[in-house]
């Protein structure tokens, strides 16, 4: 990685003229995975000045800066008691608090890294993206873009919904990469699952999700929901695992987790 | 590219290169407390503090650290005098090459939790890897450091 400037944007829109102004600028986040990637940089664009580490929330939302570090996001009191300590959970499972006191939310969402940890938990919380230009669309439909929209990614919203959680990384060592990660979200009359580091990125289980939402969690229903949720769900082989070992965990935490949100109230 | 930033307490004026990283940046100027492991954001070895916080050196550029306040062990001395105390008591040094990041971690730590779980401890401090020790004998000295106040 070779870096030729350095941008320190004053505005939003000052940031976007640079990063318009030449297909090799990029804008820096937490900049952890930068020195990994063979590529030349002619400008890197620092937001740090803008105030995008800032979160707040309304009666409707939680709003998270884009430039928020991982740290403060699982530090985040109210947004960690809404989700039922969802953010928390994943963030506490990736790499070291040195580590996390750099890495930021919008680095790690405009990096649609397959191995994240992170992009399951905020798809099942329904999260919106804000970008300078483009203005709002659902993360969902960000992962599905073929193109990367060449825009800044301001801030992310959450909807403020109770609800039960459940989020499982399985990896080798606590540092390590996920061989597959799950996150569980239950409202009162919605349970969304995602799961990820397949090793292809985070998606939701759209149909399992639908049909448990329709008929039900119990002895009738879970046989059917399993076979939906293994047929819908894509897995492949990398150096951490393979397919078949991928599938044999899916089955177990897939359980575990409906299982588990399904307990009790929200 | 001119990069000023407070070292140790003290003002400092680099002339950097925008791919350059603190390790890097500090290495070059001969404060060599702060190690190069991984260079991979990965095993701990390179953290310095930044602010207060606990962070990754090799994997912060110097461009961005405009105005910042670094700390290494050599601006924590009495603290890591105790540290270092701790470890030598428990017998929880072998090669060394991880304590001044493991220090830093460390201080980090009991500056920002207070009363602390063993797990706190562990998950706290999991970033930092030592490749000599069973990590028991550290634990223990953080115990005995934490006990200690500031």
């Amino acid at each position: 990685m070779k870096i030729q400037q350095y941008h320190r944007a004053t505005s939003l829109e000052d940031a976007y003229n640079v990063l318009m102004a030449n297909p090799k600028n990029h804008i820096l986040g937490g900049a952890l995975w930068l020195k990994q990637l063979d590529r030349e940089i002619e400008t890197a664009i620092d937001l740090q000045d803008l105030k995008l580490d800032e979160i707040s929330q309304s009666e409707t939302h939680f709003r998270i800066g884009s430039m928020t570090t991982l740290y403060r996001l699982e530090s985040a009191e109210a947004l960690n008691e809404w989700c039922d300590q969802l953010v928390r959970s994943a963030m506490q499972h990736i790499m070291g608090v040195s580590f996390r006191h750099s890495a930021t939310l919008g680095g790690s969402i405009m990096g649609r890294y397959a191995f994240s940890d992170l992009i399951g938990v905020f798809l099942v919380l329904e999260a919106e993206l804000e970008f300078h230009k483009t203005g709002k669309m659902s993360l969902e439909a960000f992962l599905h873009e073929r193109k990367m929209p060449n825009d800044i990614l301001v801030a992310i919203y959450i909807p403020k919904q109770k609800g039960k959680s459940f989020f499982k990384k399985v990896s080798n060592t606590r540092l390590d990469f996920a061989i597959l990660n799950f996150a569980f979200f239950k409202t009162d009359d919605q349970l969304r699952i995602a799961i990820g580091s397949r090793p292809s990125i985070a998606m939701l289980a759209k149909e399992t999700m639908a049909f448990i939402n329709a008929s039900g969690w119990n002895d009738d229903t879970k046989p059917q929901a399993l076979e939906l949720f293994m047929n819908e769900v894509s897995f492949g082989n990398n150096q951490r695992g393979s397919a078949e070992y991928r599938k044999q965990l899916a089955k177990v935490y897939f359980m575990r987790g409906v299982e588990e949100v399904m307990k009790g109230d929200c | 590219m001119i990069v000023k930033l407070t070292l140790n307490h003290q003002e400092k004026r680099f002339d950097v290169d925008a791919s350059e990283t603190l390790l890097e940046t500090l290495r070059n100027h001969d404060v060599m407390s702060v190690k190069k492991g991984c260079d991979a954001s990965s095993c701990g070895t390179c953290t310095v503090l930044v602010d207060g916080k606990p962070m990754l050196s090799c994997s912060l550029l110097t461009v961005r650290l405009q105005n910042k306040h670094i700390i290494t062990v050599d601006g924590i001395h009495d603290e890591v005098e105790k540290i270092s105390t701790y470890f030598g008591l428990e017998g929880a040094d072998q090669c060394g090459f991880c304590n001044p990041g493991m220090a830093l971690s460390i201080y980090a730590l009991k500056q920002m939790l207070s009363n602390p779980s063993s797990e706190d401890i562990k998950t706290f401090l999991v970033g930092n890897l030592c490749r000599c020790s069973g990590y028991q004998a550290q634990f223990k000295a953080i115990k005995r450091y934490l006990g200690d106040p500031l």
